[in-house]
């Protein structure tokens, strides 16, 4: 243990000496957590991201100006009033998420809304079918309105009612959405940073040196798995601390934290043992080290929304420990469950990890061969 | 202080056979197909010198690396102190000191070799004697709080020997230890090492400047293509001229090959 000590403690002073390391590992995901949280603010106060539609009235009775009026007022989209062209070449610029055309002769059809005929067409771009919907549906919603308000039907609204998932609270705030995504970040930027320090003694010499030294390959790379398992778990408690001191994040379970964190700290730090023997020079290592980290974070829902990924990307992310790590700190820290919810990731975490550090250590050990 | 920083004695051997410091068995090395060290064997006993003579790619560090334990070998065996090299416990015996200076850039002087002698098992007392001994005989002890970065290249050297040094091994593998050094430090390495000799470390060196370590070397081992082509006394076969340089066994100029590096 001694010897680990030894080796942990001299690889964190190195690192804590190399200024441009430590910004991969404290600043970046702080830069990261801030970036992302902003976004989230943005996206929970909706108005800067409601959907922007153009509408061209070409029946321009009195009847569609009222109904223009009404879709203006309820403010579930930004409308921008265009002749139709110009309307048409924003859609295609990507300026507009849909132009909405009113058809002549609109006005003359007061229950257009019972289907008896097309009345508005909604033009949209071939990749943006579902936001089309969303605009129908919204289209749908305000005709309905008007035929509520003049008794022309019951409300066929009150049959549907959305509630949160009995799990939840209260709905996640933006710095809930973010902490777990943030901590993920800091731990591959760990990773990474520490990955990079086998090839830089291997260039240095100085692994060939340890190699003569009467210590064993393995606790080489378990005393370097000590410094980042040691990083890992400060930068990953500093980002929950300020989080939950700070930014009022919610703690559902502290024993379920304790070990989330337990196992996604070592999890990542199998990862940077394994990735560190990937290459003999700090380039191809630390190529290695970001783009397999980035892709798994990538898939794994903490680069982009797992809310927009589609279904087959979404699946396959779950193969990713990024997306185990989300999951086990998102139950543990404000989505609530049972242990099993957390439980589970916690243990595929562990699993990975020790799979990771016991392959390091093998290459390692055949690379003496 | 120490007294005298060079006068410490080399740790205990273990071994039965406490003259033999180091025996090679039989070695062999290859990476593919490439034979890299064939049937190398090789004994150097308390306070004796080795020379490893060689044009470049000749096997010279390939074995030095095997006999540290470094790499391991295809098959044979080396021997430190009676102990096979490949057991990490019996590398507590020696120190490799390799041809680039292999130090820690972002650690001080003090800190570099503090760092070996720790992992050596060295700890209080003797950790603190050892650095400052280790240091003091490199000439690193008004530097030991400055970072090796902004060590000269000699500096770096020394303090590459020095961290070698801190647990007093009883066998010291160099390789190239001269490489690159000026006048001053290859003077202050030589005293180093003949210090050490004479308190009875064993050396085994690598280098292509034959005639600065003839005080260090009783006797050579000359290698061609990893195999041993001549091994003699170096008084009886390293003269001064051309005529008195080494052959080997077919008559090629041992040095000559050496120097220019064919």
């Amino acid at each position: 243990m001694k010897t680990l000590l030894t080796i942990a403690q001299k690889d964190l002073r190195l690192v804590l000496r190399d200024r441009a390391g430590l910004f991969w590992i404290a600043a970046f995901p702080l830069c990261f957590a801030l970036f992302l949280g902003a976004v989230l603010e943005r996206w929970s106060a909706r108005d800067d991201l409601a959907l922007i539609v153009g509408l061209s009235d070409l029946d321009r009775s009195p009847e569609s100006r009222v109904y223009i009026e009404r879709l203006l007022r309820s403010g579930t989209m930004q409308i921008r009033e265009l002749a139709l062209n110009d309307a048409r070449t924003r859609l295609r610029s990507g300026e507009l998420d849909a132009v909405v055309v009113l058809q002549p002769g609109m006005g003359a059809i007061p229950d257009w809304y019972s289907g008896s005929a097309e009345v508005m067409r909604v033009e949209a771009d071939p990749s943006r079918r579902r936001e089309a919907s969303y605009v129908k549906g919204l289209l749908l919603e305000a005709g309905l309105a008007r035929a509520i308000e003049d008794e022309l039907t019951t409300d066929p609204r009150s049959a549907i009612r959305v509630v949160q998932a009995a799990s939840l609270d209260d709905t996640p705030t933006a710095a809930e959405l973010v902490t777990p995504a943030a901590v993920l970040w800091g731990l591959i930027g760990c990773a990474a940073a520490f990955a990079i320090s086998l090839a830089s003694e291997k260039r240095a010499g100085t692994l060939r040196r340890l190699r003569s030294l009467p210590i064993a390959d393995w606790q080489v790379l378990s005393g370097k798995a000590l410094a980042c398992w040691t990083a890992c778990i400060t930068i990953a408690c500093v980002i929950l601390l300020g989080a939950l001191l700070f930014f009022g994040v919610r703690m559902h379970s502290l024993p379920g934290l304790l070990v989330a964190l337990a196992s996604l700290t070592f999890c990542f730090t199998g990862i940077m043992a394994a990735i560190s023997t990937m290459g003999q020079s700090e380039q191809s290592v630390a190529g290695a080290g970001w783009g397999t980290l980035l892709v798994l974070g990538m898939i794994g829902g903490i680069m982009v929304p797992r809310m927009i990924m589609p279904s087959w990307l979404s699946s396959i992310g779950m193969l990713s420990p990024v997306r185990w790590g989300l999951l086990a700190l998102e139950h543990t820290l404000w989505r609530g469950g049972s242990v099993l919810d957390w439980l589970v990731p916690c243990g595929l975490l562990v699993a990975l990890g020790l799979c990771c550090l016991c392959g390091g250590a093998w290459v390692l050990r055949r690379s003496a061969a | 202080m120490p007294d005298n920083p060079l006068a410490r004695q080399p740790s205990a051997s273990t071994s039965a056979d406490a003259s033999c410091v180091l025996e090679a068995r039989h070695l062999h090395k290859s990476y593919g197909a490439h034979k890299v060290v064939d049937d190398v064997s090789l004994r150097v006993a308390a306070g004796e010198g080795l020379l490893l003579l060689g044009p470049n790619g000749s096997g010279k560090t390939t074995l030095l690396s095997l006999l540290a334990g470094v790499l391991r070998a295809d098959s044979g065996e080396a021997l430190a102190c009676g102990k096979p090299t490949s057991e990490p416990r019996a590398r507590a015996a020696l120190a490799l000191v390799p041809q680039h200076p292999a130090v820690y850039d972002g650690l001080t002087g003090g800190e570099n070799v503090a760092l070996f002698g720790k992992l050596h098992g060295l700890s209080g007392a003797a950790l603190s004697a050892g650095v400052e001994s280790a240091l003091l005989a490199a000439e690193l002890w008004k530097i030991r709080d400055q970072r090796a970065s902004a060590y000269s290249g000699g500096m770096r050297r020394r303090l590459s020997l020095a961290c070698a040094l801190v647990h007093a091994p009883r066998l010291l593998l160099l390789d190239e230890p001269f490489e690159g050094v000026d006048d001053v430090s290859r003077a202050h390495l030589l005293e180093v090492l003949t210090a050490s000799k004479q308190r009875g470390v064993a050396l085994v060196l690598s280098t292509h400047r034959i005639d600065e370590v003839r005080a260090l070397c009783e006797r050579f081992t000359m290698l061609r293509e990893g195999r041993v082509v001549c091994e003699r006394a170096v008084d009886s076969e390293l003269g001064h001229g051309p005529s008195d340089e080494p052959r080997d066994e077919a008559g090629h100029n041992a040095l000559y090959n050496a120097r220019d590096g064919a």
